[in-house]
């Protein structure tokens, strides 16, 4: 055999022929049905202003708008588990704390303690509004039937719950102390802290209520409400004449929900909701990509031709062949090694949301590049940062056995061999991607949320960016912004007592309008067996700039990993130019990382946060296969809950999602944000890029596996 | 409508690509793909050509390569696909644009490309119905969920086969042999039908691809 160069093959898209057209691919991708039950104006499942019983499908994310007389209701409700749901609702009250708007954050949790069978209804226990301002907070025990076309609702509420035609607590046979309950101090000072000393205490009341389910879509409700509106009527800014509301809503195919109800006798209100699965969530199941290159079959006794190995310049035309058909599969060829029986390959994914996939697409094309005799793949992926994540190993024949095997993904990932990429294999590195230089121009949206004046404020801009890594893992980069226009530094002055380790957002976005975000020089190394290192100097991050070291544990086939990060930082001039202020910490976690079943990860850092205060982090989210992230987070720190200020706690809500999801194209970018009720300065991190877990943990266990529908895709 | 839609979601891919990624240093200068994309679907009508015009005897006589052609009804889509690779029984076909059909003796198992493929099909006890062995047979598809797992889908098939059949294809009128396959599954059902030569190679078949692409036509130009 005599290898030649890869533009003399024949490849299939290249294939010419005059019937080829272009075929359209507009997909309407289907959904099954779901049996969802209604929300109501709280954005719960429930009647109108109650709750019911049921559950949302596991995983469904929920955005409602409950809008009427003054008062607008935006929740998101997450099904965490099928039993578990959680609530951040974001509330406008016209006057109520004054003249003005006034905004109200809340959170609720909810459990289905029993789901409904024939015999028995869908009981649920409710907390809402449990650690907010507590405008909204309320316990309920809710049940729901469902007969034929009618559902049948009643339960028991305390709180907001039982402020209408209430009686006493007949939990007080308990104890005492259930049959009040204690009167909320109020104020900004005590948001954010749990109300545990009100929970289920004082009057309760009962509700319930009727819905009959017309035709596919049109649901009729009718329901008695217990919530007096007490402290909205005292305020003047609702009148409440009948317990009584009736509504009707109707469900699009599309998971949009509208809704409008006559409210207490006096108002009219709609609702508009929008319910999404992210396990289902995708635009086209599968994705638009083009077909993968074909996996090549070697014909009988091929592979005992070693002819090639004589050639001299063979192993070069084949390290050049595999380099460029990996780049026009959106893959980059860092490093190339081969022998009679057996290739080496290092290389980055560009391209790929799903990891799995990018591993199998380096596998097909080396079945169509590599000579016949070579038997074994070993692919060694490459973060974006240069860390060898892992070694995998293909025998060349159970690929081409499983290719096209009904069950054929599963069997390859059995037959795979996920090995440490650590000692290094020694492969050549590719003279033509180092020294390596990216760079990119384009424009920034940045974002600050729940600021007391105006829910969102943006800032809008362009940003440059460069990168150069002159070999694998050695990274210089910087980044520069110059805001155009925005209201980010419009934001009142912090009050915060201690230091202004982060609530200066202000005046870093007011002063710094053309600012210098990040500047620094990184290593990415491999210490020993299991081990993952970091090293980054410069300036880290917008506010602070220092020297930061990080070092990661995780087996390959780990569920749980350990790291430990020190940083020594100081904080940067508003301007965010090369000046710093007079303020240095010595930071750092420990860091545990546990990947549940399910794709829930937990991790937990413990340590010490940018105004010194020591504490911890818990984080827990729920990961989907397609690269959706939901999760939430909260701190406790020695900073006091009075001193922390409004919100008491760090605390908030983190989301990312793949563009691939939206739009059916492959592509690794997606949108990330985490979102606080209240930025402060208790429990801040910092910010530092290149955190290596989630680069390494893309391709070890579990996770791998969690992707790995897609590799023959 | 259909054509507003998509101009729609383009206007979006175009905005989030716009905000997200702008110019940057990915070699040729292009615009990234996903604002090309988007530019391409606003700026270009799609052409709607009737396919089978093109495709004359004459045409097909002068192919000097294996060749299909296949339509896909409910997307209505068509094109023409030529053979890439020819292991076995199994031949993988592809057209221009990137997609790629897999057929096994002339029953397609695999799709790639397409969006909501086929991603692979059992058809151990189907092939034997197909020749005539067995009056029923099994068969199971696995297709990408949202969540990237694959969701296999099991069908009961029964098979009912004909000798002599006229069918009428973009070659030319043929008798054939004739095969329907009616298949059930929980919640789907279809019905594929398979015209051959009385040699029983694939002249003509009507074939259920998957939920989300419904059925393909499939026409044998040259083999």
């Amino acid at each position: 055999m005599t290898i030649v160069p890869q533009a003399r093959f024949a490849r299939y898209t290249m294939i010419s022929t005059a019937l080829a057209l272009v075929l359209a691919t507009s997909v309407a991708a289907r959904e099954r049905p779901t049996p969802r039950p209604p929300l109501n104006f709280l954005g719960v499942p429930g009647l109108i202003d109650m709750p019911t019983g049921h559950a949302m499908p596991d995983a469904d994310l929920s955005f409602t708008a409950g809008i009427f007389d003054g008062t607008v209701r935006n929740t998101a409700h997450f099904q965490i588990t099928p039993r578990l749901s959680g609530v951040f609702r974001y509330a406008y009250i016209r006057d109520y704390g004054g003249s003005g708007a006034y905004y109200d954050r809340s959170f609720d949790l909810r459990y289905l303690l029993n789901p409904e069978s024939d015999t028995l209804p869908a009981v649920s226990l409710g907390m809402q509004d449990f650690g907010g301002t507590g405008i909204y907070a309320g316990e309920y025990i809710v049940a729901t039937k469902t007969i034929g076309r009618l559902r049948a609702t009643g339960g028991i509420g305390w709180g907001r719950f039982g402020s209408h035609n209430s009686f006493d607590n007949p939990l007080g046979i308990l104890a005492d102390r259930f049959k009040t309950r204690p009167e909320q101090t109020g104020g900004i000072s005590q948001t954010g802290r749990l109300d545990v000393g009100q929970w289920f205490r004082g009057d309760a009341a009962l509700f319930g209520g009727l819905q009959y389910q017309l035709g596919e879509n049109l649901v009729l409700t009718a329901e008695y409400s217990s919530d007096a509106y007490k402290s909205e009527t005292a305020r003047g800014l609702f009148k409440r004449t009948a317990p009584v509301n009736i509504g009707a809503s109707y469900r699009f195919e599309n998971g949009l929900d509208l809704s409008a109800a006559y409210l207490y006798g006096s108002t009219v209100a709609v609702r508009l909701s929008y319910s999404i699965n992210p396990k289902s969530t995708s635009a086209v199941r599968g994705g638009l990509e083009t077909a993968p290159p074909i996996v090549a079959v070697r014909a009988p006794g091929a592979a005992d031709d070693l002819g090639w190995t004589r050639q001299a310049d063979g192993k070069e035309i084949l390290r050049s062949n595999v380099a460029q058909t990996f780049w026009e599969s959106g893959l980059r060829l860092d490093a190339f090694a081969v022998d009679a029986r057996s290739v080496q390959v290092r290389f980055r994914n560009l391209r790929y949301t799903n990891s799995a996939q990018a591993l199998g697409r380096a596998t097909r094309i080396l079945t169509s590049l590599m000579p016949a005799s070579v038997d074994t793949f070993v692919l060694t992926p490459i973060t974006d940062d240069g860390t060898a994540a892992a070694r995998i190993t293909f025998k060349r024949s159970d690929v081409e056995e499983l290719a096209h095997a009904p069950d054929g993904s599963w069997q390859a990932l059995a037959r795979a061999g996920i090995d440490d990429a650590y000692p290094a294999d020694g492969a050549a590195v590719s003279q033509d991607v180092f020294p390596g230089f990216t760079w990119g121009v384009g424009p920034y949206l940045s974002a600050t949320y729940f600021d007391p004046k105006q829910p969102i404020r943006l800032d809008l801009g362009v940003q440059a960016n460069a990168r150069y890594e002159p070999q694998p893992g050695l990274v210089f980069q910087g980044q520069i912004r110059h805001r155009l226009t925005g209201t980010q530094g419009d934001v009142d002055p912090s009050n915060s007592i201690i230091r202004h380790v982060r609530s200066d957002v202000g005046i870093y976005a007011r002063e710094g309008q053309t600012a210098l975000t990040s500047l620094t020089a990184a290593r990415y190394f491999r210490p020993g067996s299991d081990l993952y290192g970091r090293l980054t100097l410069g300036y880290l991050e917008s506010m602070y700039g220092g020297l930061s070291g990080e070092l990661l544990w995780k087996p390959v086939t780990s569920r749980l990993a350990f790291g430990v990060e020190a940083n020594y930082v100081r904080q940067r001039n508003f301007r965010q130019d090369f000046g710093f202020q007079d303020y240095d910490v010595l930071t750092g976690h420990l860091s545990t990382y546990f990947d549940a079943d399910d794709g829930f990860t937990y991790q937990l850092d413990a340590g010490r946060y940018l105004a010194g205060d020591w504490g911890a982090t818990l984080s827990v989210s729920r990961e989907f296969g397609n690269g959706i992230r939901i999760g939430a987070f909260a701190s406790l720190t020695t900073v006091s809950f009075d001193d922390f200020g409004e919100g008491s706690f760090d605390k908030g809500i983190q989301f990312e999602v793949p563009l691939s999801v939206l739009s059916g194209q492959v592509s690794k970018r997606k949108i990330a944000r985490a979102i606080r009720p209240v930025q402060r300065d208790g429990g801040a991190r910092l910010d530092v890029q290149g955190r290596l877990y989630d680069g390494v943990r893309a391709y070890h266990q579990p996770e791998l596996q969690s992707q790995w529908g897609r590799f023959w895709r | 409508m259909g054509a507003l839609l998509a101009m729609k979601k383009s206007l979006v891919i175009l905005a989030c690509a716009v905000l997200l990624s702008a110019c940057s240093s990915n070699g040729t200068g292009q615009p990234p793909p996903l604002v090309r994309q988007a530019l391409g679907a606003i700026l270009s009508r799609q052409q709607v050509t009737d396919l089978r015009q093109t495709i004359t005897p004459q045409f097909v006589a002068d192919l000097d390569q294996p060749a299909l052609f296949v339509e896909l009804p409910d997307r209505g889509a068509q094109a023409g696909a030529v053979l890439v690779q020819d292991h076995d029984r199994r031949r993988i076909w592809a057209t221009r644009d990137g997609v790629t059909l897999t057929l096994v003796s002339g029953v397609l198992t695999e799709s790639r490309g397409l969006g909501g493929d086929l991603m692979s099909t059992d058809l151990s006890e189907a092939g034997l119905a197909l020749g005539g062995e067995v009056e029923s047979a099994v068969r199971i598809h696995r297709y990408l969920t949202g969540d990237n797992s694959l969701d296999a889908m099991a069908f009961v098939c029964n098979y009912r086969r004909q000798d002599r059949v006229p069918v009428v294809t973009l070659t030319g009128s043929f008798m054939a042999k004739y095969v329907s396959e009616d298949c059930v599954g929980p919640d789907i059902r279809f019905e594929n039908r398979y015209w051959m030569t009385s040699t029983g190679a694939p002249l003509k078949s009507i074939q259920w691809v998957g939920p989300d692409i419904g059925y393909a036509l499939i026409e044998h130009l040259r083999d």
